[in-house]
């Protein structure tokens, strides 16, 4: 099962063919036509509609008032300030941890690899608020971990774990791992052992062989789990507000406030829409910068 | 040959050779692979191992190469113990079966890899590159990518990066298995060239006897993780001593005979080896290669007898021929005659085993 997991979400979508994956793809493309693109339609039809304090009759006339709003928001830039070194965090501290579990994974026993396939799997199994209140619990002034360090003799005085940075990269971070361990564990397995040994006959230390072979040679599931990582971090709403709440302001917050407690969606959909492109150009540019970097798109065969 | 000029054949007990492996021994799970390897190479040899599938070829390899730790003896390199240094120190070449070329550099950086890992000027690296590609006779692919490249001129490139760092032992890991036959023969030579104008000693795996035969100094056939036969390509076809490496090595009409102080007697067949006259009621095998079988041979010919056609086969240069002799098999291979004529199936005919052709095996 690992395996059909690892084969999923690995990396090794090519172009090429076009026309013999579309038919397959139909279904997938239905659902995605009604499911997606369609609210985003209407999310975008919503965004450029004037803000109402009652919106039962929306005025038809088509303004780009609520973008203006969105951009002139000193909270905004600063909310959108904290998603993106949120997000970047998350990326940078996942992808620190899952690459070495990765190449753990790869060269370990299957008694290992059984174990720490089925550790990275449970997390998505259990419910996320279950596992953010675990965390919750952890963290808070008087809970588990501060007592016990102050047990220790450690601490002094509770701290404040909760309601901070770093406390909502290191959730994020715990959320996120296991897709990018299950993404790089299949990037990493993808490099022929014999290239790995013809670098070391060569002389290259095992740091050399990791920079000139390695990360080139697995850049693309780096980049996909960053982009993953980077886009489920940022568009988080629940980890944000449960651990981070209002000393880590971040969009998806602000969001939900316009459309529930606000009732102003027209701002809601602005904002969202705002979110949503610059997450595609984030994403986007990052692909570019790895391809450029490793200059794949010279060698690689399709 | 090479090994002429060195006096005897270089054998386990060669002078000041480039490597030693001694009493080598590895198991996988329990399962014994290797059991006692004991093998000597000089500088500048071209040693094969030869074997069929699993006999242990490439875990030979591997552990000279350090890719793998030996569990018992010792692997000298230069005369020192290696089995604790690590492959980044070994200082050998390695092709791989299946190239190992790096995708993402160029040829040229392929080649240059194990020069910058020595932290060599960039302007020494360029002319050794250079030279290199000259050498493997590939000018002019510096900046293409390997996938850009056919199978041959990878070949070609693997072994330009494998030995640009001029290493004095190579290991090539059945480097031609993945090249269609005529392209084989051509890096065959080509790797022959290149090894000796560089004068590097070399480590060759195959299962192929043909390649073991045309390139080696000298041969190891292997089998079930042993060295059941070491010499030269010409000791190891013509005594080869065991049925193993005789009928690996090629084909053969193999026989259970017994001696009657004379001669060896399988059926009609009286064979007089031209080595030393049995002693009455020996049993031994005996074999003789196809090609030495000759057809109506003159009258007074030794080792004759008369056998019945049952297949005639044109293939260009000879023709096979199966012959009955009393229920004896007999395989032969006959030049191809002028006139085009065949043997006809049915037909009697003489035939003879000079008594250099005969083998005594011990198996
Ligand atoms: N890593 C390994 N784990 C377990 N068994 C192995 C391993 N490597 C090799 N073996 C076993 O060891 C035996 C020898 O393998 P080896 O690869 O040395 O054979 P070979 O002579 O190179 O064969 P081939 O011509 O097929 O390459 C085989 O039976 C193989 O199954
Ligand atoms: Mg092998």
């Amino acid at each position: 099962m690992t395996r059909l997991v690892l084969s999923a979400l690995g990396s090794g979508t090519r172009e090429g063919g076009v026309l013999r994956w579309l038919l397959p793809l139909l279904p997938v493309l239905v659902l995605l036509l009604i499911f997606f693109l369609l609210p985003l339609g209407e999310l975008l039809r919503m965004s450029l509609l004037a803000t109402r304090p009652m919106p039962r009759t929306p005025d038809p006339d088509v303004t780009l008032a609520n973008y203006v709003a969105v951009f002139a928001d000193p909270l905004h830039a600063e909310m959108a300030v904290n998603s993106l070194l949120v997000g970047l965090a998350t990326v940078i501290f996942t992808l620190l941890i899952a690459y070495p579990v990765a190449i753990y994974l790869t060269r370990c026993g299957s008694w290992e690899r059984t174990f720490i396939s089925v550790a990275c799997l449970l997390p998505i199994f259990v419910n996320l608020i279950v596992g953010i209140l675990g965390w919750y619990i952890l963290l808070l002034p008087f809970g588990v971990l501060q007592q016990a360090l102050q047990w220790a003799g450690l601490i002094d005085g509770p701290l404040r774990l909760l309601r901070s940075f770093p406390a909502l990269v290191l959730v994020l971070t715990y959320e996120h791992l296991p897709f990018a361990v299950l993404i790089l564990a299949s990037a990493v397995q993808n490099v022929p052992q014999d290239r790995i040994n013809a670098a070391r006959l060569l002389g290259a230390s095992n740091l050399r062989i990791f920079r000139t072979v390695m990360l080139p040679l697995t850049m693309p599931g780096i980049v996909a789990s960053a982009i993953l990582v980077f886009s489920l971090s940022v568009s988080s709403y629940l980890i944000p507000i449960l651990i981070g709440a209002q000393r880590v302001p971040v969009i998806p917050m602000a969001i939900f406030s316009y459309g529930t407690e606000q009732m102003n969606w027209p701002m809601g959909a602005a904002l969202a829409f705002v979110l949503l492109v610059s997450v595609a150009l984030i994403t986007y540019g990052f692909t570019v910068l790895a391809g450029r970097l490793t200059r794949r798109g010279q060698w690689e065969v399709t | 040959m090479k090994s002429a000029e060195e006096g005897a054949a270089p054998g386990v007990t060669a002078p000041d050779p480039i490597l030693r492996l001694e009493g080598l021994a590895k198991s996988f799970q329990g399962q014994r692979v290797l059991h006692g390897l004991d093998i000597a190479i000089g500088r500048g040899e071209f040693v094969t191992l030869l074997g069929p599938s699993g006999c242990g070829k490439t875990t030979t390899l591997n552990l000279v190469a350090g890719l793998l730790a030996a569990d018992e003896g010792s692997i000298r390199l230069r005369g020192a113990v290696v089995n604790d240094v690590p492959p980044q120190r070994r200082r050998l070449g390695m092709v791989f079966q299946s190239y190992a070329l790096f995708p993402h550099m160029t040829v040229a950086e392929n080649i240059a890899y194990g020069l910058e890992v020595q932290r060599m000027p960039s302007r020494d690296i360029a002319h050794r590159v250079g030279a290199m590609l000259d050498l493997v006779r590939l000018p002019g692919v510096e900046r293409k990518f390997p996938s850009q490249l056919s199978g041959g001129m990878q070949q070609r490139v693997a072994l330009a990066r494998a030995l640009v760092t001029e290493p004095d032992l190579l290991l090539l890991d059945e480097p031609l298995s993945n090249l269609d036959a005529a392209l084989r023969r051509e890096m065959q030579q080509e790797i022959k060239r290149i090894q000796t104008a560089l004068g590097v000693a070399t480590l060759l795996v195959t299962h192929s006897q043909e390649e073991a035969l045309t390139m080696s100094d000298r041969i190891a056939v292997m089998r079930g993780g042993r060295i059941e036969r070491l010499g030269t390509p010409l000791e190891v076809w013509r005594d080869p001593r065991t049925r193993f490496v005789c009928t690996f090595l090629g084909d053969a009409t193999v026989l259970e005979a017994v001696s009657d102080g004379t001669a060896f007697v399988a059926g009609p067949l009286h064979l007089t080896p031209a080595s030393s006259a049995p002693a009455a009621d020996t049993r031994r095998t005996l074999a003789f290669r196809p090609e030495h079988v000759r057809l109506d041979p003159p009258a007074d010919a030794p080792n004759a007898a008369l056998g019945l056609v049952r297949e005639a086969s044109f293939r260009g240069a000879h023709v096979a021929c199966l012959l009955d002799c009393e229920g004896l098999a007999i395989q032969a291979v006959l030049p191809a005659d002028p006139g085009g004529r065949l043997p006809q199936p049915g037909t009697p005919h003489r035939f003879a085993i000079p008594p250099d052709a005969v083998m005594l095996l011990d198996d």
